[in-house]
């Protein structure tokens, strides 16, 4: 891993400007040093939840991320949804702050009831748990549902927490409400002490405006934020017809071009409020010299963390057209 | 600051037939040292080498303040591409890294577990 990380600092690399066919190479190195890594780390995984919760689980550990993934990297993904069956998942913090709640990707057509690990009473819990979902859009015009469950379930520091999802509960999402456009201003979300008010879209500029509000401050006053995302042509004329040129040439914006896009016009902002999360979804569709491709959409998600006083924005970029 | 210079040799692609670049090297160093031996004196030498003699002198060094970023290599060329390209890429470099930090903290721990056995440590390591 400390070898193929080190390969990847070089000014090629992670700046992802080297030929097709070496970038290619790069993200090999990577897939086999993670791979032959996370034998090890699994293992030790399954060693800590045996000593930590007395549990040995009956097929090997494997890996799902928390962010910047779906369901379909996720174990769940190769379970029947019409069986009875309960999962146990371990949250491995490997940071240094304490964590209150976490994120699983579940597939839309799941209802688990959640219950967490109590080291006190040694026994599974109840807790919060919340599924919200938003569509996804793929190149040939198909929607998904890409879902998470937001729950609440302690994690410390350098440690594991243990949670356990059982199949077949009731079916609960959080509704979504599309924000029509004479009540931006008065549609927030709010929680740990932040409050991020939206206040609707600036059209010449497609840009997204917000206030927010921190309880921190005292001050009554808001701080004003604004969110838009831009694109430059790139450079992508070839050296000769056999020859690839390299990326440092390909990602290079056109000479010329001073000012970046916009990406597209806002199509929808929705809001979702449940007991446990809230969040605000805003959708971009792109225009193409007028016409409106509809393949092409991009979510940008504004939430704020449950942990750390921190406003969170995840992108869900899909392709900018060429 | 000091008398000293240090001149950095080659680019990217520049040591292709790296004996040429040697013997370009040698002759430079030869005739600066044989025609003004007087005032300089050029050697071969390091970042590290440099940066002991800097120490030396015990400089006041000025903070710099600007930011050397973005580069460009005109007026409106800007080398901004590279903040965004290959982001799945990008995205791979931090998921192995998220990856190296969670698992090298997971050994650490096992290392310093005491109740570790030999053969369970000899395998990390």
């Amino acid at each position: 891993m400390l070898d193929a990380m080190g390969v990847l600092q070089h000014h090629d690399a992670v700046s992802g400007t080297a030929k097709q066919a070496v970038a290619n190479d790069y993200n090999r190195l990577l897939s086999n040093a993670m791979a032959k890594n996370n034998a090890q780390y699994d293992k030790l995984i399954a060693d800590k939840v045996r000593n930590q919760f007395g549990y040995a689980a009956n097929e090997d550990w494997k890996q799902c991320l928390k962010t910047n993934s779906t369901y379909l990297d996720c174990p769940v993904a190769s379970k029947s949804l019409n069986e009875s069956w309960s999962m146990n998942v371990a949250v491995h913090n490997p940071s240094t702050v304490d964590l209150k709640s976490l994120k699983v990707a579940v597939p839309e057509e799941a209802n688990f009831d959640v219950t967490v690990f109590n080291s006190t009473s040694q026994a599974f819990e109840p807790t919060m748990a919340e599924k919200s979902c938003y569509d996804d859009h793929l190149e040939n015009g198909e929607k998904i549902k890409n879902c998470h469950m937001e729950i609440k379930a302690d994690t410390n520091a350098q440690a594991i927490s243990l949670i356990k999802l059982t199949n077949g509960a009731k079916k609960e999402e959080i509704q979504k409400r599309v924000i029509p456009e004479n009540e931006a201003e008065t549609q927030f979300i709010e929680g740990n002490g932040l409050k991020v008010v939206y206040k609707g879209m600036d059209k010449t500029e497609s840009t997204l405006k917000f206030d927010v509000y921190d309880e921190a401050t005292g001050s009554s006053k808001p701080e004003e934020f604004e969110f838009s995302m831009r694109y430059y042509e790139s450079y992508t004329h070839m050296m000769n017809n056999k020859m690839m040129n390299s990326g440092a040439y390909a990602f290079h914006p056109m000479e010329g071009q001073l000012h970046p896009y916009p990406y597209g016009d806002v199509k929808e902002v929705s809001i979702s409020k449940g007991k446990y999360s809230q969040q605000l979804d805003i959708t971009f569709g792109k225009h193409l010299y007028g016409e409106e491709l509809e393949s092409m959409k991009s979510v940008v998600h504004v939430s704020i963390d449950k942990d750390l006083p921190l406003i969170k924005i995840d992108v869900d970029l899909d392709s900018l057209p060429l | 600051m000091t008398d000293d210079i240090f001149c950095l040799f080659g680019s990217d692609f520049q040591y292709k037939a790296a004996a040429w670049n040697y013997r370009n090297m040698d002759s430079m160093i030869d005739y600066m040292n044989e025609n003004h031996g007087d005032k300089y004196f050029f050697k071969y030498s390091t970042p590290s080498e440099y940066i002991d003699i800097i120490k030396k002198k015990d400089i006041k060094w000025p903070t710099k303040y600007d930011d050397m970023f973005p580069y460009s290599s005109g007026d409106t060329d800007w080398w901004t591409g590279y903040f965004t390209s290959r982001a799945n890429a990008k995205g791979y470099v931090r998921r192995a890294s998220s990856n190296l930090h969670s698992s090298a903290i997971t050994y650490a721990q096992k290392v310093l577990d005491q109740s570790a056995k030999d053969e369970e440590i000899a395998s990390i390591m």
